[in-house]
């Protein structure tokens, strides 16, 4: 790729410290709020707001049942501020889905234009989902995306229209496991649905954009994608909000069944304002020869729980996770991969790069399953941190667990640090200290980059580099 | 008008806590060769990253002039602006691309990436050190030739060298030799801190300063070389405190 396209794909796409770009300001205005003491009422009561058919009111229902039954993980930290009782959890941003930009207030549009995704939908993008608190407000499609058979949708209408997938996927890969993912499962709204029918390749990422528009919300997008066999998918996931006066809280939900021969992207763009507490329950299934490939960069948030994951079902299936988290300024990172290998052969690589700042904290917390039968599997974990100051903390939590003795594991680590005499040197060569501190990070995460499609690596580049126009380091 | 030039004068340097350098002065013109010599431990990295600015070495008296200005208060960077290098004796191993900063320094001097190939080829280092991170496993040798790439990628106006020549073999310290004629030829101030004469043999300095516990003990010319190489520098001290 030439560099001209370089810049533009910046402008496009280059969203980050979207808290600055939105400023103080609540998205959206006159909504209807759902709040008060979670119970089967509640339950019942978003359930009927969005014309349910009984079998998901009663899957709720369910949810809520293990939500109460399972107590919150011991080693969970950052969210003493959080009171479950005070969240609106369905927040209606009072606007219809549309299909044009035209349809939508202008205020509102104008905080997707700042973010520069409506530019990034008219020029490379096959489709967009855009969400505002817990509603999709647009939904884009190309016509190459219509033509090829391939659905994508508002989880909401595919409840409807696909009520046999949605009744046999949903939430299959998540035996709700934690408190958290319960609740999930008793309180989503939002997110997509996306099929791939098979031999149907889409090369084109297609994006879901999710807003949260104020403080004291409860967000729980759900993301379903099943991508039949021999097809191909790149799913490109945004976050972002303005400024809070007070926490909210984001506890979303992204489900990927990767057929046989398929091949799954899935890239994360994390940028939630740093008020934001944020669980994301990220994981696929993938069959015989079928390939996830996760990407996470987790910029923005107070706190951030997650760990995509994988089970690798069929022979010769695999899973590659790039993780790159940021913490500043006392926020919490807390993420990794999980994978758990079933398969004949199965393969698992997992890249973890973090970067600490001013007090900021990384934590990588990884799991490395293989059972017994999954003869030859390879898994390899390289986790990487950049402290680049005292304050800053990072702490590795690897779990391996091997039943199989075929199985080749790697595990690597390395905590790194930027030493007074590195940063003289770049100054002496004529780099302020920011110019510095980003050439340097830039290059720690320049390996994960250059395995990136290009589109990704300019996303997360852009990301970091914006980031680091705007903070220095400190002391 | 002011004398173009690198001024040292009456510094004093502090580092963690102690005193290294006292009262030194120098005065590097365009043009002039300026050789550095002292034992080790002496003060020689002391000078050289005081005058590039660097935050840890306190200057608690005197003053650094760069053409008729003082640069005492500027960030390292800015000293680079304006005209300053500093080839490191022992550089930083880094998590930056060699690729970058060379572009980074080249695009400064409107340098295209072909003429970064032809100083590559030319210094003697293989092309693959572009795709690695500077410094990181460099041999000594690549070491010190990747810092006189970087140098001609900056054309600084007054460059420190600070022990471009140890660790490097004898087509390397030809060459060194050869840069420090070419260096002169365009004018730039050179302060090259050596242990050996032999990076001399194209050109001769037109000032040896000799560096002992922080002072300067001697100063003259070419002749000094000499007399440190066949009697070291115990002798030179006693010669210093008879005269
Ligand atoms: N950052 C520092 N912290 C503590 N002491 C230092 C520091 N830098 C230099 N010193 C001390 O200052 C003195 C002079 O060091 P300097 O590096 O300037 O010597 P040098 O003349 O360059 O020696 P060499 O020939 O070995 O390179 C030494 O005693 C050294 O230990
Ligand atoms: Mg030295």
């Amino acid at each position: 790729m030439s560099k001209r396209e370089d810049t533009d794909l910046k402008n496009i796409i280059g969203l980050t410290t979207a808290e600055e770009i939105l400023g103080e300001r609540e998205i959206g205005r006159d909504k209807l709020v759902i709040k008060g003491r979670i119970s089967p009422d509640l339950i019942d009561e978003i359930s009927r707001r969005k014309k349910e058919p009984d079998w998901m009111r009663r899957m709720r229902r369910m949810y809520l049942e293990i939500f109460n039954k399972l107590s919150t993980p011991q080693w969970l930290e950052g969210i003493e501020e959080l009171d479950l009782d005070e969240l609106s959890y369905y927040v209606d941003p009072g606007v219809e889905r549309r299909f044009s930009w035209e349809e939508i207030p202008k205020d509102i549009v104008e905080a997707y234009e700042k973010l520069g995704i409506k530019k990034a939908e008219a020029e490379f993008l096959l489709g967009l989902n855009a969400q505002l608190d817990s509603e999709s407000i647009l939904l884009r499609m190309k016509e190459n995306l219509l033509k090829k058979g391939v659905v994508f949708l508002p989880l909401e209408e595919a409840v409807h229209k696909y009520p046999d997938m949605i009744r046999e996927y949903f939430m299959k890969i998540f035996p709700p496991e934690h408190k958290f993912a319960a609740l999930h499962g008793a309180l989503w709204s939002g997110g997509v649905f996306v099929y791939v029918p098979p031999n149907v390749k889409i090369d084109t990422p297609v994006e879901a954009f999710f807003l949260i528009g104020s403080a004291l919300e409860g967000n729980f997008e759900h993301t379903l994608i099943i991508a039949d066999k021999n097809s191909s998918l790149h799913f490109i996931e945004g976050c972002a909000a303005p400024r809070l006066s007070r926490y909210s809280f984001h506890d979303g939900m992204v489900e990927i069944y990767v057929g046989e021969n398929a091949h799954v992207t899935f890239t994360t763009l994390q940028n939630w304002s740093s008020q934001v507490i944020n669980f994301n329950n990220k994981r696929a299934i993938v069959e015989r020869n079928g390939h996830i490939e996760w990407v996470e960069g987790s910029i923005g948030s107070k706190v951030t729980y997650v760990y995509p994951s994988a089970v690798l079902r069929g022979d010769n299936a695999s899973m590659e996770s790039y993780v790159i988290t940021f913490a500043r300024d006392g926020h919490i990172k807390d993420s990794g991969s999980k994978v758990i290998h079933r398969g004949r052969n199965t393969r698992s690589r997992i890249v973890s790069k973090s970067i600490s700042m001013r007090g900021g904290k990384t934590i990588y917390r990884g799991v490395v399953r293989i059972l017994k039968g999954a003869e030859n599997a390879k898994s390899y974990t390289s986790c990487d941190t950049l402290l680049l100051d005292d304050k800053s903390i990072t702490a590795t939590y690897p779990h391996v667990q091997n039943d199989e003795p075929t199985a080749i594991i790697g595990h690597e680590a390395r905590v790194s640090k930027i030493s007074d005499q590195l940063l003289f040197y770049l100054r002496s060569r004529g780099l302020n200290e920011n110019e510095a501190l980003s050439m340097i990070i830039s290059g720690y995460i320049s390996d994960v980059l250059s395995r990136l499609p290009f589109e990704q690596a300019a996303i997360i580049r852009g990301a970091i580099d914006l980031e680091f126009s705007k903070y220095g380091r400190v002391g | 008008m002011t004398l173009k030039g690198l001024l040292v004068k009456d510094l004093s340097v502090e580092v963690a806590g102690k005193l290294i350098l006292r009262d030194v002065n120098l005065e590097v013109r365009p043009g002039e060769i300026h050789a550095i010599m002292g034992p080790n431990a002496s003060g020689k990295s002391t000078l050289a990253y005081t005058i590039m600015g660097h935050p840890l070495y306190k200057v608690v008296n005197g003053d650094i002039i760069l053409d008729g200005e003082s640069i005492l208060n500027l960030p390292p960077e800015e000293r680079f602006k304006r005209g300053l290098f500093l080839a490191f004796q022992v550089p930083p191993e880094t998590m930056v691309k060699t690729r970058t900063l060379y572009t980074y320094l080249a695009k400064r001097n409107n340098i295209s990436f072909t003429k970064i190939l032809q100083y590559i080829r030319d210094i003697g280092l293989s092309e693959d050190i572009l795709d690695r991170f500077l410094n990181k496993n460099f041999s000594g040798g690549e070491m010190k030739r990747s810092e006189f790439i970087q140098m001609i990628l900056s054309s600084p106006r007054y460059t420190i060298l600070d022990e471009p020549d140890s660790g490097v073999d004898a087509d390397g310290i030809l060459m060194i030799s050869r840069f420090l004629k070419q260096l002169k030829e365009r004018d730039v101030g050179v302060l090259i801190i050596t242990h050996i004469g032999r990076v001399f043999k194209e050109i001769n300095p037109d000032a040896v300063h000799v560096l002992i516990g922080g002072r300067i003990l001697m100063e003259g010319g070419p002749e000094i070389i000499k007399l440190i190489d066949e009697n070291g520098y115990e002798y030179l001290q006693k010669l210093a405190v008879k005269r």
